[in-house]
């Protein structure tokens, strides 16, 4: 049974990255590898919150989303600029520059060492500190990002942010300033990835920057690519497949080691076969 | 000023060791004209292969070094005719061809970790050291001035095989526009094949040297692709020449900004290179 609870609260998480890197990627078709770094200020500035300011979970990841709101709205206004294959470029870039400040600002990050101790909390009186309850909570931010991201996508906003993806500049003919909107999701979808990082952090306790890095951007960018593109319900499908097979590779008896390196193996294979057989994903509704 | 001499050759040696991969990128890059990111495996693949030779086999190092070249090149050439080239073929976008090199890279970099290790190697011989050369202040081991020697020489070849034979001028032609090309009569399929291999043995033979002087982990590919694909763009996309210098030009920044900030923040004066030039000056020094 903890071991299914285990599983699920993982699932949770990388559900919430899948979901808001869809919103990036598969709504506004632009392909970005820099999720990671923010996935990791979010992870970073919860627990360093927690553990030296003393804050309250719950404000400490608001804080997180907040911080990282800050730092999509810089990096954000460059990577507009940015078209197609030059974005993901420009993007890789930012995550090694955010991810070489966390092994490298030893007095605050604590290096590549990084960051043990970080409690779970409490709310209400409730607490979270089993994992059943911290369960819990995962799966309720996850049902409320859910709505969010399905809600974000119906507005007319939404639908601005399909024709950029279709046609950037049809649609600046029609007076939309693309570059905004472009800059707006672009801060959603990297918040909603600071919220999956303040969960990471409490949940696994411990963060460090080998957590942080382009391999898990490219995870993500599996399970968005595998459920399908545009399409909220195929991010979530795309995390299920791929955390199974991450399950799988550890059921079958390998060496630790071994195991979570033939997983990366098989998300590489699993993208390239996606590009042959179904760019757009399984349920997807966007081509690459 | 003895010091002011130490980092120009410093920055030479790193500049060379980069323009390896540099040229090779964009060699490719002027043909295929899409971000191979899979060079990054390759890459390290003349490392790698040169080690298992050398030290698992007990062969002399010109074999390896051999051995290591052709290798690399095979696996260029293969991952184009199974993976690029049939994406070619149906119309893929460039966004498609850029995953599908992500999914190779990824995968082929946790081979190299299930075979390899993940951890640093040294393709020294345990046996020998290198000569050191001492000029004054300056100190310069035998592998690098070959490696800066051979860089040189790669580079005037490139250049004279560009100018004035058939192979070249078909390279050029396809550069320019590759439908033109074919309806020319000119079997492009046939001439890419022989760019990537021309090209991945460039890239095996930079991973060789560079481990020679430095050592290898499997870490060091991607970094490597963005350095060179920086360069690259430095010297503006798709000019072998432009690559060459680009490679300087950024190991020559570099080592300025180590000299003023320490060496921990290298990476990060690369990768601000890299998109600083891509809002600034995102056709590089050389194109109009």
């Amino acid at each position: 049974m903890s071991y299914l609870i285990n599983l699920a609260s993982i699932f949770a998480i990388y559900a919430i990255l899948a979901i808001s890197m869809n919103s990036i990627t598969g709504y506004t078709g632009l392909v970005t590898l820099a999720h990671a770094a923010f996935y990791g200020i979010g992870a970073y500035t919860t627990a360093l919150l927690l553990i030296h300011g003393g804050v309250n979970f719950f404000v400490a990841m608001l804080a997180g989303i907040f911080l990282a709101g800050v730092v999509a709205l810089l990096i954000g206004s460059v990577m507009s600029k940015f078209r197609g294959d030059y974005y993901i470029l420009g993007s890789i870039g930012f995550l090694y520059i955010i991810n070489s400040i966390m092994k490298n600002w030893d007095s605050v990050t604590g290096g590549p060492l990084g960051v043990a101790g970080i409690t779970r909390p409490a709310l209400f009186g409730v607490s979270f500190a089993e994992n059943l309850p911290f369960l819990l909570l995962c799966l309720t931010l996850l049902i409320l990002v859910y709505w969010l991201a399905k809600w974000i996508v119906s507005t007319p906003f939404g639908r601005v942010l399909k024709a950029i993806r279709e046609d950037e500049e049809a649609i600046a003919v029609f007076g939309y300033r693309t570059k905004h909107f472009k800059l707006l999701i672009f801060m959603i979808g990297c918040g909603m990835a600071a919220l999956a990082g303040g969960l990471f952090a409490g949940y696994i306790r411990y963060i460090d920057p080998s957590t942080f890095t382009i391999v898990d951007s490219v995870f993500m960018l599996a399970c968005i690519i595998v459920g399908g593109l545009a399409n909220v319900r195929g991010a979530i499908l795309g995390t299920a497949i791929l955390v199974m097979i991450i399950e799988f590779s550890r059921l079958i008896g390998l060496p630790a080691d071994v195991a979570a390196q033939l997983r990366e193996v098989i998300y590489g294979v699993l993208l390239i076969v996606m590009m042959f057989w179904r760019p757009q994903g399984l349920i997807g509704e966007y081509k690459l | 000023m003895a010091l002011v001499l130490q980092l120009v050759v410093a920055a030479l040696i790193t500049g060379a060791q980069y323009s390896f991969l540099a040229m090779a990128f964009s060699l490719q890059y002027s043909v295929l004209k899409f971000f191979n990111l899979s060079l990054a495996p390759v890459f390290m693949s003349g490392a790698y292969i040169f080690i298992a030779v050398t030290r698992f086999l007990k062969m002399p190092a010109l074999i390896g070094f051999c051995a290591g070249i052709i290798g690399a090149a095979l696996l260029g050439w293969l991952l184009h005719i199974c993976i690029y080239e049939p994406l070619r073929k149906r119309g893929s976008s460039n966004m498609t061809l850029l995953v599908g090199a992500i999914g190779a890279m990824t995968a082929l970099q946790a081979f190299t970790i299930i075979g390899f290790g993940s951890e640093y190697q040294s393709l020294q011989p345990a046996t020998s050291q290198w000569h050191v050369f001492e000029f004054g202040s300056i100190t310069i081991t035998s592998v690098q001035i070959v490696t800066i020697a051979v860089s040189i020489l790669i580079f005037l070849s490139l250049m004279l095989i560009s100018r004035k034979t058939l192979f070249g001028k078909a390279t050029r032609a396809i550069a320019d526009d590759e439908e033109v090309a074919k309806i020319m009569g000119l079997n492009t399929n046939k001439h890419l094949n022989k760019v990537v291999l021309l090209s991945s043995a460039l890239a095996g033979l930079g991973g060789i040297l560079v481990g020679l002087d430095l050592g290898m982990s499997p870490g060091y590919g991607l970094t490597s692709i963005i350095l060179a694909i920086t360069a690259a763009l430095i010297g503006g996309m798709g000019i072998t020449s432009g690559a060459f210098l680009g490679a300087f030009f950024l190991s020559f920044a570099e080592t300025a900004g180590v000299g003023f900030l320490g060496g921990e923040w290298k990476a990060i004066i690369g990768f601000s290179m890299l998109i600083l030039f891509l809002i600034f000056k995102p056709q590089g020094i050389l194109k109009q």
